[in-house]
Formats: C-alpha cells, sequence, structure tokens
C-alpha cells in the first residue's frame, strides 16, 4: 500500500510540475492533496476486513498498553478475579469428584450396598453370614452378591513383625466389581473351602512397599498369624477401597458359619442384573427379609434389609456438609465478580472522555468495541492463567488438610469442567461490564461528553447507583459469610474445651492382637496382659499403665445387652445396650478417669474368683436413680449368664466423639482377667514427654514375643484432635471464605468512596472555600459510606436469618441464630469498613480548595 | 471549482466504468474521472483508495502490479466479469433513479 500511495503521489508531481509548479511545490501540493496517509491506510484495512490477524495483534497491543498503564486496577482486578475463580474451583472439583463423579468401577451405577435394619433403633447395621447365605440363594435381581469384612493379620518372618489390614472377601467380590487382579489369579470358589484358603491378593500399593514391585511375587508365601499363605496375585493401581487394605484373603464361614442369622458383621455388595431397577430390588429384598423373619424367628424377628446405590451410601451422609461449602463459595465469586464489575464500571466512565475523542476523530463504533471487549479478554485470561495455579494448590492443600475419613479422599482431583464454568462465569461477568458502559459511550453524541465535566451526568449517575448497589450486594453477602465462619468458630472452641472424662496429656496408646495358635486359651490372653503390662511399666519415664479390649476414640466399639438382677428381663427386641470394656486394675489411673463411689478393680478380680463391674456415671443416673448401685447385679451379654456384682462408679467419658450424649453414654467395665480377649490396647502414662517411648514399648513387647507386631503408638490427644477433624474442616474453609469476603469487600468500598471522592473534589472544594471544616468533609465522606455500609449490614443480618440453618448441622453449643456471634460480626465488619472509607476521607480534607475550583 | 459531494454508492459505479475500456492505475482513475467530467467531479485520494479496496473486496475489480508512465511501479486495476455484470447493475439503477427525481424536479 506504502508503494502504491507513493507512485499516486509521484504521478501528482509530474502532472503539477507540467502545470507550471516547480518541482518542490509540486511534489508539497502532491503530498498534501494525497490527504493524511495513515488515516487512509487504517479506512482502508478497515474496508478489507481481511487481515482480521493483524487488528486483533494491534488490539491486544493496545489492551496490554491500557493495563500496564493502571497497574492499580490491573493488579486488583486480576487478583480479584483470579481469587474468585481458583478458590470456586477448587471447591467445585473437590465436590464433583466426592459427590457427582461415578464410582471408579466399571457400569458403577448397577452397584449397590445391601445392609440390615430393625426399625425403629438401628437404621443401617452390618449383614449377619446365615441371611447374606440365604440371600445368595433366593434373590433374582442381583447378578452378584459379595460379602467382605475387615481384619488383621500379624505378619512375621521378615525383619520387624508387621500388623497387616485384612480384607476377607467372598470369591465372586472382585467379579462383582468387575475388577481383574493386575498380576496372578482372581479368587475361585473352591478357596472359600478350607483347605484351600490360606490365599491373598495384594494391593498394588503393599506389593510396592513391602516387596518393591517385584515381577515374580507370585506363588510366594507370607507367614499371617502363624500361617503360611500363598500370593496368588496383585491387584491394579486404581483399585481403592475405604479403610485400604494391604492384602486381600478369603472369606470362609464353616457349616456353622453359614447358618448364623443372629451375628451382623458382614458389609454386602452387589450388582444388579440388567434391566432390574433399584426399587425392584428394594420390593424382593423386602419380600425376602420377611420370609426370613417368619422362618427363624429368634434371630431375624423384626430384622429388614435395604438395598442403596454404592454411590450414594459412600457419599449420602456427606452431602450437607459439601452443599454448604458449595453454597459458601458461591458467595465468594459473586462477591469477586462484584468487585471486578465495579472496578470496571469505574474505569468505563473515567475513560468516557476518551472514547468520545476517539470517535470523534474517526474511530468506528465497532472498532472501539472490538479494542475493549479485547481489553477485557485479556484481563479476563490473566485472571484465568493465575486461578488454574490458585486452584491446583487449592485442591492439593484441601485434600492434605481433609478430614481422614472423607469418602473418597483418594479421588480428588481438579476438574476441567469445573474450571471451564467458573472461567465462564468470569468471562461473563468481566465482558459484561466492560463493554455495556463502552456500548453507551459509543452511542452518546461525542460532542455532549466532551462539553460535559462528567459531575451530575444521567450517565454518571446511574453508574454511580449501580456502584453502590453492589458494594451493598458485597457487604451483605461478606456479613452471611462471616456469620457462618463465626458460628463454626465458636462451635469448634465450645467442643474442644468439652472434657472428655480422661487426661489425655503425656499418654499413648498402643494396640496389640494376639494371633494364632499360642494365644488361642483364654488363660493364655490373660497371661499376656499381665506381662506385657509388667514389661512396659519397667521402661524408664511410665508412671502407670493400664489395659482395655476397646479404647475411646480409636474407632472402634465394643455394645452388649444388659439385664439387671432384680428386675424384669428385657425383651430382645427392645434395645437396651452398653459400651463395654475389659480393662486391667491399673486402666482408670492410667487415663486419669476419676472414681466417684466404691473402688476400682485389683488382684482380688481374677479368673475363678467372683465377678464384678464397675459402671460410670450415667449408668448410675439412669437405672439406679433413687439407690446405690453399689452391690447391685447386672449381667452383660458376652457369653453364658453370670452376673457381676457392682463394686464402683466412674466418672464419664466421652467414647465416639466429644460431643456425644444420651445413650451413647452408657458403660460397664469388667476386669480383663476375668474376661480376656485376644486383642487389647495398653495405655502408657508417662510422668512428661519421653524420646525413646516408641522403641522402649516395642522391646517391652518383644521381650515377650518376638514375633507380636504392635500397631503405630499414638498419643491420646492426638485421638482427640483427630475427632474433630470433621469440625476443623468446616471451620477453616469458612474461614478462609470468609476472609477473603471481608478483604475484597473492603476493596469495593474503598473503590467506590475513592472514585466519589474524585468526583465530589469540585464541591469538596467550593464546600472548604465557603469555610466547611475538615471534620465536615470527613462526616460527608463517612455519612455515604456509612449509608451504604448500614444498608448491606441490614440486608446481610436478613441473609445470614434466612441461610444460618443450613449449617446448623455442623454446630455445637451455638445456636444458628446466636445474637452475640452476629453483634459481635456486625461490629467487626463495619470496622473494616470504616477503615475503608478512612483513607479517601482523608484524602478528602487535603483537598486544596483553590486547585480544585480552578479545575472546575 | 466547486466540489459537488459524491455519493459512495456513485463513486463505485464511476470507478466501474472507467475500468471498463481497459486497466488504469489509482492515479489514472482520479484523473479520468476529473476529465471524463469536465472537471465538475473530482475524487480525493481519501475517498478513492478505501473505495478501490472495498471493490476489490466484492470482488468487482482485481489488481496487479505493472510499469507507471514514469517508469515506477504502480498498481494497475481492472473489472471482473462479476464487475462487468455488477457495473450493468448498477448502471440500471442509476438510470432510474435519475428519471424518478426528473419527475419530481419537473412536476408543477
Amino acid at each position: 500500500m506504502e508503494e502504491e500511495m507513493r507512485a499516486h503521489v509521484e504521478l501528482r508531481t509530474r502532472q503539477n510540475i507540467k502545470t507550471g509548479m516547480s518541482p518542490e511545490g509540486a511534489l508539497h501540493a502532491a503530498r498534501r492533496q494525497f490527504g493524511w496517509k495513515e488515516s487512509i491506510k487504517e479506512t482502508c484495512r478497515d474496508e478489507r476486513g481481511v487481515g482480521w490477524i493483524e487488528n486483533m495483534g494491534q488490539d491486544i497491543r493496545y489492551g496490554a498498553r491500557m493495563l500496564r498503564k493502571n497497574p492499580g486496577f490491573t493488579f486488583v482486578a486480576v487478583l480479584t478475579l483470579a481469587l474468585g475463580i481458583g478458590i470456586c474451583t477448587a471447591i467445585f472439583s473437590v465436590v464433583n469428584s466426592i459427590l457427582l463423579r461415578p464410582m471408579p468401577f466399571p457400569e458403577s451405577d448397577r452397584l449397590v450396598v445391601l445392609r440390615e435394619d430393625k426399625l425403629p433403633d438401628l437404621v443401617d447395621f452390618a449383614v449377619a453370614p446365615g441371611n447374606y447365605f440365604s440371600w445368595r440363594e433366593q434373590t433374582m435381581s442381583f447378578e452378584n452378591l459379595a460379602a467382605e469384612l475387615t481384619g488383621n493379620f500379624n505378619l512375621t518372618g521378615t525383619g520387624n513383625p508387621m500388623r497387616l489390614n485384612v480384607r476377607f472377601i467372598t470369591a465372586n467380590y472382585l467379579a462383582t466389581l468387575r475388577i481383574h487382579p493386575l498380576l496372578g489369579r482372581d479368587l475361585r470358589a473352591e478357596d472359600e473351602t478350607s483347605g484351600h484358603e490360606k490365599v491373598v491378593l495384594l494391593s498394588y500399593g503393599f506389593w510396592q512397599r513391602q516387596f518393591g514391585g517385584v515381577a515374580d511375587i507370585l506363588e510366594r508365601t507370607m507367614q499371617l498369624d502363624g500361617n503360611t499363605y500363598t500370593i496368588i496375585g496383585v491387584l491394579p493401581q486404581s483399585f481403592r477401597r475405604e479403610n485400604k487394605s494391604d492384602i486381600y484373603a478369603p472369606a470362609v464361614f464353616g457349616a456353622q458359619g453359614r447358618q448364623n442369622h443372629g451375628a451382623h458383621f458382614l458389609d454386602i455388595t452387589g450388582r444388579l442384573k440388567t434391566g432390574v431397577t433399584l426399587d425392584t430390588a428394594r420390593r424382593e429384598m423386602k419380600v425376602i427379609a420377611g420370609r426370613m423373619s417368619e422362618a427363624f424367628p429368634d434371630t431375624n424377628k423384626g430384622w429388614g434389609a435395604n438395598v442403596t446405590s454404592l454411590l450414594d451410601y459412600a457419599v449420602g451422609p456427606s452431602r450437607p456438609l459439601f452443599f454448604s461449602l458449595l453454597g459458601a463459595v458461591s458467595f465468594l465469586l459473586l462477591i469477586a465478580c462484584a468487585n471486578v464489575a465495579n472496578l470496571l464500571l469505574a474505569r468505563a466512565t473515567t475513560r468516557a472522555r476518551e472514547m468520545s475523542v476517539r470517535a470523534a476523530l474517526g474511530a468506528k463504533r465497532a472498532r472501539i468495541i472490538r479494542q475493549l471487549l479485547t481489553e477485557s479478554l485479556l484481563l479476563s485470561g490473566l485472571s484465568a492463567v493465575i486461578a488454574s495455579v490458585i486452584a491446583q494448590s487449592g485442591v492439593r492443600i484441601l485434600a492434605a488438610c481433609a478430614p481422614a475419613d472423607l469418602p473418597r479422599l483418594a479421588e480428588i482431583a481438579v476438574d476441567a469442567r469445573a474450571f471451564a464454568l467458573t472461567c465462564g462465569l468470569a468471562l461473563i461477568t468481566g465482558i459484561s461490564f466492560g463493554l455495556v458502559p463502552a456500548l453507551r459511550a459509543a452511542r452518546v453524541n461525542p460532542g455532549d461528553t466532551l462539553k460535559s465535566t462528567g459531575r451530575g451526568s444521567s450517565e454518571g449517575r446511574r453508574s454511580r447507583n449501580l456502584r453502590s448497589a453492589l458494594v451493598v450486594i458485597e457487604v451483605a453477602v461478606a456479613f452471611v459469610l462471616l456469620a457462618g465462619a463465626g458460628l463454626l468458630i465458636r462451635s469448634f472452641v465450645r467442643l474442644q474445651n468439652v472434657r472428655p472424662g480422661f487426661q489425655p496429656d503425656n499418654t499413648v496408646a498402643v494396640t496389640v492382637s494376639l494371633a494364632g495358635n499360642k494365644y488361642g486359651a483364654a488363660a493364655q490372653q490373660a497371661e499376656f496382659a499381665e506381662r506385657a503390662i509388667t514389661q512396659l511399666s519397667a521402661i524408664p519415664g511410665v508412671q502407670k499403665v493400664g489395659a482395655s479390649v476397646v479404647l475411646p476414640f480409636s474407632g472402634d466399639d465394643f455394645n452388649l445387652r444388659f439385664n439387671i438382677d432384680g428386675r424384669p428381663r428385657v425383651d430382645p427386641s427392645v434395645r437396651q445396650g452398653t459400651l463395654y470394656y475389659a480393662i486391667t486394675p491399673a486402666y482408670f489411673s492410667a487415663m486419669g478417669v476419676s472414681l466417684l463411689r466404691g473402688r476400682f478393680f485389683d488382684s482380688r478380680d481374677i479368673a475363678g474368683r467372683p465377678r464384678v463391674a464397675i459402671i460410670n456415671e450415667s449408668m448410675a443416673k439412669k437405672f439406679f436413680p433413687a439407690e446405690d448401685p453399689i452391690g447391685k447385679r447386672i449381667n452383660l451379654s458376652n457369653g453364658p449368664e453370670s452376673f457381676r456384682e457392682i463394686v464402683g462408679i466412674v466418672g464419664d467419658v466421652k467414647h465416639y466423639r466429644l460431643n456425644d450424649e444420651g445413650e451413647l453414654t452408657l458403660q460397664t467395665y469388667e476386669p480383663f482377667a476375668q474376661q480376656p480377649y485376644e486383642f487389647m490396647t495398653f495405655v502408657v502414662r508417662t510422668h512428661g514427654p519421653q524420646t525413646s517411648l516408641v522403641s522402649g514399648i516395642r522391646a517391652a513387647i518383644a521381650a515377650i514375643d518376638k514375633d507380636l507386631p504392635i500397631a503405630s503408638v499414638r498419643p491420646l490427644t492426638e485421638l482427640l484432635v483427630d475427632s474433630l477433624a470433621r469440625q476443623r474442616f468446616s471451620m477453616f474453609l469458612f474461614a478462609v471464605f470468609s476472609g477473603a469476603a471481608l478483604l475484597l469487600s473492603a476493596i469495593g468500598i474503598y473503590g467506590v468512596m475513592a472514585y466519589s471522592v474524585t468526583q465530589r473534589t469540585g464541591e469538596i472544594g467550593i464546600r472548604m472555600a465557603l469555610g466547611a471544616q475538615r471534620t465536615h468533609v470527613l462526616g460527608l465522606v463517612f455519612r455515604h459510606g456509612g449509608r451504604l455500609i448500614a444498608l448491606g449490614l441490614v440486608a446481610g443480618l436478613a441473609g445470614a436469618l434466612a441461610l444460618t440453618r443450613f449449617i446448623a448441622f455442623m454446630l455445637f453449643g451455638v445456636g444458628a441464630y446466636d445474637p452475640l456471634t452476629f453483634a459481635m460480626l456486625a461490629i467487626l465488619l463495619t470496622g473494616v469498613a470504616a477503615l475503608a472509607c478512612f483513607l479517601p476521607a482523608r484524602k478528602a480534607t487535603l483537598v486544596n480548595p483553590m486547585v480544585a475550583l480552578r479545575n472546575e | 471549482m466547486q466540489k459537488t459531494e459524491l455519493l459512495q454508492g456513485t463513486l463505485d459505479m464511476l470507478i466501474l466504468k472507467v475500468l471498463l475500456r481497459q486497466p488504469v492505475h489509482g492515479f489514472g482513475i482520479c484523473q479520468r474521472i476529473q476529465q471524463l467530467s469536465d472537471e465538475v467531479l473530482s475524487v480525493g485520494e481519501g475517498s478513492l483508495y478505501p473505495a478501490l479496496y472495498r471493490l476489490q473486496d466484492q470482488g468487482w475489480i482485481e489488481s496487479e502490479w505493472g510499469q507507471s508512465e514514469n517508469n515506477r511501479r504502480a498498481r494497475y486495476y481492472r473489472l471482473t466479469k462479476a464487475g462487468r455484470k455488477q457495473l450493468e447493475v448498477e448502471n440500471v439503477g442509476w438510470e432510474r433513479m435519475c428519471l424518478a427525481i426528473r419527475q419530481v424536479m419537473q412536476s408543477a
């Protein structure tokens, strides 16, 4: 094009010379005639329509330059958007991974979980083997029904003895899930028969950790609980189930076991036949359970069966938690978008003059719009890049500090769809609020905008109202989030302060399972416990040692039915159970549980002597309200009928969670020596922190039996902290969201106030010239800001009252409408908002009236 | 010399007509229009070149580099077949409009 124009000019020059002009004059005249080359070039380019890539490049460069010229605006806008998108994507990803994505099995929507229930007391109970086998024979709805239970094996013969998590499965378990072993073979029906059952499958992780992932793993043997097991296969890396298991062994039921309809300990997974619906299966199971209720009235009367989809069963109970998190993070995104919208609106009004000038100089409306669009896209693009980094690390942080019992924890990953969704939302915000003012400005007659000073123009006012409305919304939403966080924090503090009933400091727990033939008899088990306590007590620094068959806050529990002597027998269909512990005499002092009446167990209470029991305060209050329990007799259902005399009352101990109440607090103890078990947990209390305690404990146990592994040594304080993991998790997240919301709202308020001050500089100047004091000017700004904040608080209060009920299920000791919490948060929010107003207010008082008036 | 303002559409038509006989370069088109209209119509470069690019875009003219009178490279434009047809169409339209205007102006 350049060349063509030059040629044109030269030709005209020649003509001019012919008509008599001097050469320079001719050239000059020709050039002048040609006109403004650049403008012509641009118009030509526009006419062409081709070369849009060139145009876009120009737009991008121009947009980047604009963004760089306003670093403050760019920084705040990009960071706000990035935070909003990033955090939202992280939460959306987690929710999607856990709640929405199908389980990682082929056709997992056909997989179901079968449980038993005995309404109205037992809603979700394990299945008895007798029932399982009967179902297998009788049902038509299922392609396969598999059973599993978890347990432990002691691995010996390879260096230190190890305690392994085992999953005992029926032969059709893997087939039901449609999982094929990575190496070797699946279980076969004959592996369930005695004589052939000593085979195991290794989990992928265990194969890597224990055997270094060697290729020739098949046909090797392991010593488990004193028996030789052959390794027949390895499972794929992708196969993961809750309660991670190291090895999988066949679940063997003898003839008696298959007839046992009363002991409930199996988990059943089934695959529906193609074409069979969940409802059909439910109805069939109802009929079958009814049939069995009549066939086996002693064990099955009142028992039913229920069928739930695998996904529902795994994640259903966690849904309320996740939905509340989702709601909270959506609010955060709302605030982020509102802030960005505010920023863009402010900038648009500032640039209205620039747009008018360009329009006056001949720029096409479409061109201006395209340029602004490119700028918004650049902004959004930059935010999206930073957001993806935030999202990735956010997901990793969430996975790391999530409670260990969160379902499908291992499957959390960043979700592309979530990212696309949140990016899309941010993009829409950016584009709409970036473009709308541009469209308006381009429509308005450039002359008007250039003439006016921007004060009081109707366009400016509408924009200002919109921005004020956005700030009010931000403050309101921030208050709602703060309310949620505040309530959760107070609940958490309340929960942490609950007394557990024992002294957890300087005390550790060690679990031991006596396996195999060496400890089959009760006497051997009791003897082991005694020897272990002696050995452990000898460790330097150890103050007291006790043992119990099951420990509070360990995740295990032992529930038994009971009857009190002299009272009418309780019908088996009525629920009357107590938490049960078989303990050594020093258990209570090792745990730091207080004795209220009577005595602890001592050397009198051994095998062959009269049986005794100790109950806790809640038991005493509930069943002996008007009389002394000491001397009364109680029978427990863990053996043939044998009444124990109650010799003492101890304080209540929380067992499952710190917020246990009601029936969960009935506790009964009997001496381990009189009722030994093959597993027990030792409680070791030391004078203070001991550095080599763990190795000392290991040595002590090894001294008795070198083939006996111990599970990890855990301080009791750690058990308590873990029990609060879920509450801590939700509190932490809500605190992060509300903190971010508070920050963003403060920025929003600051932005609006600062802008308003700039706009009203003239007015302020006039006022000051007429004699207004600084305080008056301060008051002006604070009044404006105060109005917005007050409106926001009122709206926020209404919102909080409406919405906190959705997190009521997570609260403890604090009501969903707690006035104290709301009041404190209102003060906090007002304080922060006032601070945000302060800086612009100060700037207002520094206005020099002379300068301001001159600029009018 | 009074400069009569040209409607954008008319300029396109004039250019096509000028190119009907033979390919011409940009400056030449300016000159021809000026000459043929007895100096009544003069086309400014600001209007000419955008128009040329527009016509090129529509596919009614095409260009190629050639040698100008003073032995310099210049871009020559010529009509395409589609352009020839378009000229016909515009001509008919123009005639019709002229007739209409004349009728209005000559009415009582």
